[in-house]
């Protein structure tokens, strides 16, 4: 690793370096003392700066000298400091409040000057003030809001990004990846806003640390708790209720976060269904877990302990009693993950920053069905699950202004169980894994290592440069890849540059699902194998990025081809299958084209703020044995794809969002013509054909939703009342289309829609 | 006791009234389900191009190998089929045509056969394929229109090294190797059928084959069917072998049977693998055949487009090359 980086170190034109300071540290909030991470650090000319890290670290190398140093974040108040010699520091930022009207409001990095480009930063602020479902907020679905990323089905918080499947993201929770983002079938996800710090969204021009899938990266952070005082926050809404605590442990030294949700309808619906059917007990809720911990040992190191669970529960229970005879059956149906991961931090020089790592993430989903009598007991279990073993480390070098160095390495090992079943019977219990040889546990690893430094060549043109390269087993197949990652931005002026960035990226895991978008609890998750490769993509963009001096309005647009290779598609398009023939049922060696033009437009800090985005896009799949071998439209072609997004404080109390989007609609197929058929038994039979894949189109998808916040603030308590309407105009969207035969005998068409207008109302108190 | 006994008497009159009030709860909450998916429901204009009825040409080219039983050709026999297609807004079944003209021809055009259907019945020319061969098939269309044609060409011979059966009380076993030719991705179609014996009323002896259900615990075997999932390794009589881990190799199979599927009244005979090397076409057919047979075109059904491989028309004619197996 040395040598890599001593080779990577030698051979860049670094300039003559004059005699320097180093003004490195951290940058906290100022009350909870939380490390704030994308703080932008530059010195007033803007001729040298940096960010603060994932974990609010930073290192600046300038010349010596006397300079004023400037830490600016998003809805923080500015901090200036003057350095004439090397430092270690701690800034501490203080949050802007509504009645500081005074204060000069500043942004973080501004979007032209980063040369990371198809890169978002979700402002956790504003996405609690976006109109949601039943008032519960979600950090998924505001960024379906975004250019390049499109939703699947009506009210899905799946993310189809730049033309690849949900199972293209790699979704991190605190460093960990979350196999399973949805709640009730996709409507929710799994992530609690109150428990979220940042989120970033990266489509595209993948920095060299990340790697493992095609499309996108979606970092996720838990907030850290407040290091001085408790706080806490509750919900109660139509559906659920969450709280959010935080706190110290141990003052100035140890805190924790924890956070909670679940649903209650089904503790509602219990009285009328056990009326109506005596005995029995039946519903449906989801519940998910954020907890995390960090201590500090010192100024140069820390430790971070995250936790995370969610599931959903289908339930069903009966019991008849009779002085004879007691009969019961259970039957139930639960998915969730579980993940964890302790982290830490050292500062190994003022230059010098690690953070080591170890993770484990784990997706399951079961049934079990059971009755039971005197005389009888069945008990039937499925099970699947996939989990992986982590441990990583990753180290970043300042070397000087002009080149950021980041190194590091990964290794996974995954198992998968993609099915287990049990049935217990009486007293005999069967075991159908020995007995028919249903699959046991898979296994394979992963490992890569990278090495990126982002370089500042000169006051015009930045260049973040990389590879990443990986290693994978799975029994006595080996697949490796380099893979080259460049992106770059040139300065046209102080407030807009042109970007470019070119990425490789590989994925060796696959995911079984149906091909309607429906985040179905029972999506395999398979590894790549001697007969199903892994699939590679390869993502060109080029863009423009402005931005006014303030950073308040940020103005970009990015065309972006992506071809991807080896992709495969599940045959007969259920989700349900058999596992230990799915190498026979899918179809492998398949292709894909995304290309497409994006524009966003935003206002981030104001009274008023909100965004407008666009897509034109084209996504295309063709694969040997799918549509006798033609490129057809992937289901989630989208044409175009508008946004408006718009929240105004109109009052000190009272503030107001509403949300308007449109889309082409997604492809599918109907019924097209009939004819005869000879079966392979010899008989003549009338068959039903739909012409090409998904060569029809749903109505054109738009929704408009609007919500009210009312904040009351007495004391210590900020409470707020929040109003929302989803589908504000009752526009009935289409979610399938079937057909159907009047008495007549005419043919028509049907739509069903699953949400009209839905009116919500929440409260929230803080404190 | 008075109040004890007034609480017994209200308690009655309590449960009745709970009773309904939940039960006109939910019949309210039902009736708000029924109205909110009644009022998302509804029928709307879609703008499907106007299908052009089209002759359609279906059929098998079976080369076999071995001569063989007519009642033991359950599937894929020497026939052709031909009709036009309608579109999906016509109400009328779609019926046979049967006085169109099928024409078959060697690769180097010499004719083998020219069939012309009785009533509604599929036409069988009198041809007797090979393995590894080119046949062009045309057809005629009753207003004398050149119908649908193709050209293909049958698979190789299958090379059988051997089989046996060891017969237990509960479970047989039959054992088969053969040959998987190297230079291409081979399909083999694999079918298992057995011989019935039953006695009649006056005492003829009648015999019949019929297709017996099997696993074969192969990573590339998969049955046609759907599979259950609360039974992966469930049984078959028919399925596919994909020779994507042994191409070139000599392949050894266990076929296992379980004998107690079957009920005793009927006298059972010999059984007799069918083994069918598929051309490419046809192990598309097979495919998309059980794709769409099984496709109820539900609302959440994946149809994929069913397997044409015709020229000047619809349908699919594909060839195979058959080995029926005597397994003494």
């Amino acid at each position: 690793m040395r040598q890599t980086l001593h080779l990577l170190l030698t051979i860049l034109p670094f300039l003559v370096q004059a005699q320097r300071i180093t003004i490195s540290g951290y940058v906290e909030h100022e009350s909870s003392r939380e490390r704030l991470v994308g703080v932008n650090v530059f010195d007033e000319s803007r001729t040298y700066g940096t960010v603060t890290n994932s974990f609010g670290f930073f290192s600046l190398s300038i010349p010596a000298g006397t300079h004023e140093i400037n830490f600016t974040y998003m809805g923080y108040v500015m901090e200036q400091r003057s350095f004439t010699e090397s430092a270690f520091v701690t800034i501490r930022l203080k949050e802007i409040d509504t009645d500081l009207e005074a204060v000069t409001v500043t942004s973080n990095v501004r979007i032209a000057e980063s040369s990371q480009m198809s890169t978002i930063d979700i402002n956790m602020k504003q996405v609690k003030k976006i109109p949601a479902i039943f008032g519960e907020v979600d950090v998924l679905r505001a960024m379906q809001y975004l250019p390049g990323v499109q939703s699947g089905s009506e009210a899905s918080v799946g993310l189809y990004v730049r033309g690849g499947g949900p199972d293209q993201n790699l979704i991190l929770l605190d460093g960990v990846p979350v196999y399973n983002v949805s709640h009730l079938f996709g409507f929710y996800s799994v992530f609690n806003a109150d428990a979220i710090k940042s989120a970033t969204l990266i489509k595209g021009g993948f920095p060299a640390r990340y790697g493992g899938r095609l499309s996108s990266v979606i970092d996720i952070t838990m907030k850290e708790g407040d290091m001085r005082e408790f706080h806490g926050e509750g919900s109660i809404g139509l559906i659920s209720s969450k709280f959010t605590l935080e706190g110290p442990i141990v003052k100035d030294q140890t805190s924790f976060m924890i956070s909670a949700r679940r649903t209650y309808i089904d503790i509602l619906l219990q009285p009328f269904i056990a009326l109506s059917e005596p005995g029995a007990r039946a519903g449906y809720y989801f519940g998910d877990l954020n907890l995390k911990v960090n201590h500090k040992f010192g100024e140069r190191d820390r430790l971070y302990l995250s936790f995370f669970n969610n599931v959903d529960v289908f339930y069903f229970r009966f019991r008849e009693q009779t002085p004879n005879s007691d009969f019961q059956t259970r039957a139930n149906l639960a998915w969730g993950n579980r993940t964890g991961s302790v982290r830490w931090n050292h500062l190994i020089s003022n230059k010098h920053f690690v953070n080591v790592a170890a993770t484990y993430t784990r997706y399951e989903w079961g049934s079990r069905v059971s009755e039971r009598s005197q005389d009888f007991d069945f008990t039937l279990r499925l099970r699947s699950n996939i989990e992986d073993y982590g441990l990583k480390a990753d180290f970043e070098y300042i070397h000087d202004s002009r080149n950021h160095v980041r190194y590091g390495a990964n290794y996974i090992r995954h198992n998968f169980r993609p099915s287990s079943i049990q049935i217990r019977e009486s007293d005999n219990e069967f075991d159908f894994d020995s007995l028919f040889n249903a699959t046991t546990l898979l296994i394979s690893d992963e490992f890569y290592v990278y090495a990126e430094n982002d370089w500042v060549v000169s006051s015009l043109l930045k260049v973040n440069y990389g590879l990443h390269y990986n290693i994978y087993r799975f029994e006595d197949t080996y697949y490796s890849s380099l893979q080259p990652r460049v992106s770059g931005r040139y300065l046209l002026n102080d407030q807009s540059s042109i970007k470019l960035s070119y990425a490789r990226m590989q994925q060796f895991l696959h995911l079984l699902s149906s091909n309607n978008g429906i985040g179905l609890p029972s999506d395999l998750w398979v590894p790549a194998t001697n007969v199903i490769p892994p699939m590679m993509a390869d993502q060109i963009a080029a863009g423009y990025a402005y931005s006014t001096l303030n950073a308040v309005y940020e103005f970009s647009t990015e065309v972006y081809y992506k071809k991807m290779n080896d992709l495969i598609e599940y045959r007969s398009g259920s989700a349900f299958i058999n596992p230990n023939d799915w190498q026979t049922r899918v179809e492998t060696g398949g292709e894909g084209w995304a290309y497409g033009w994006e524009i966003l437009a935003q206002k981030k800090s104001g009274r008023s703020t909100g965004w407008i985005g666009y897509t034109l896009s084209y996504n295309n799949r063709r694969f040997d044995n799918l549509n006798n071998g033609r490129v057809y439209p992937y289901r989630f072609d989208r044409r175009h794809d508008f946004s408006f997004v718009y929240t105004y404080e109109f009052a000190k109390d009272f503030d107001i969002g509403c949300t308007w989007v449109y889309g082409t609609g997604i492809a599918t197929n109907l019924p097209q013509f009939r004819s005869l058929i000879l079966t392979p038994w010899g008989q003549s039979s009338e068959m039903t054909h739909t012409g090409d894949l998904n060569s029809f189109r749903f109505p054109a998808y738009h929704r408009g939703d609007v919500s009210l916040n009312w904040h009351i603030n007495k004391k210590k308590f900020k409470q707020t009342w929040n109003v929302s309407i989803y589908n504000v105009y009752n526009r009935l969207n289409t979610f399938f289309i079937f057909e159907d035969r009047l008495f007549n005998g005419d043919v028509v068409f049907k739509q069903v829609a699953l949400f009209p207008v839905l009116p919500s109302v929440s409260y929230r108190v803080a404190f | 006791m008075k109040n004890l006994s007034q609480s017994s008497q209200a308690l009655p009159l309590s449960n009745t009234s709970n009773n309904s009030f939940a039960n006109l709860s939910l019949k309210v909450i039902g009736l708000g389900l029924i109205g909110i998916i009644a009022s998302c429901t509804q029928i709307i204009e879609i703008d499907i191009p106007a299908h052009e009825p089209q002759w359609v040409l279906n059929g098998f080219i079976i080369a076999d190998e071995n001569d063989v039983d007519e009642e033991k050709i359950i599937n894929f026999p020497n026939e052709f089929l031909v009709s036009r297609s309608q579109s999906i807004f016509e109400r009328n079944n779609i019926e046979p045509v049967d006085n169109a003209r099928i024409f078959i021809t060697d690769g180097n055009g010499n004719s083998i056969a020219t069939s012309q259907a009785g009533s509604q019945g599929p036409y069988r020319p009198l041809a007797n394929y090979q393995a590894n061969q080119t046949y062009r098939v045309r057809s005629e269309m009753p207003n004398g229109d050149e119908g649908p044609s193709i050209q293909l060409k049958t698979p190789k011979k299958i090379d059988v090294t051997s089989s046996s059966i060891r017969e237990g009380s509960r479970q047989s076993i039959i054992s088969l190797s053969f040959n998987d030719p190297a230079d291409e991705e081979n399909f083999y179609f694999i079918g298992l059928i057995q011989e019935y014996i039953d006695t009649l009323w006056n005492g003829d002896v009648f015999r019949d084959f019929g297709s017996v259900y099997f696993n074969i615990l192969h990573p590339d075997f998969s049955s046609y069917y759907e599979s259950d999932p609360f039974f992966p390794n469930e049984s078959t009589n028919k399925g596919v072998l994909s020779d994507r881990s042994f191409n070139g190799q000599s392949l050894s199979l266990e076929i296992r049977i379980d004998d107690s599927w079957w009920g005793g009244e009927r006298n059972r005979g010999d059984y007799y693998v069918v083994l069918v090397s598929m051309g490419k076409d046809m192990h598309q057919f097979m495919l998309s055949f059980y794709e769409n047979w099984y496709n109820d075109f539900g609302p959440f059904s994946e149809p994929s487009p069913f397997f044409f491989n015709v020229e000047n028309g619809l349908g699919t004619v594909v060839s195979g090359t058959r080995s029926i197996i005597h397994i003494k």
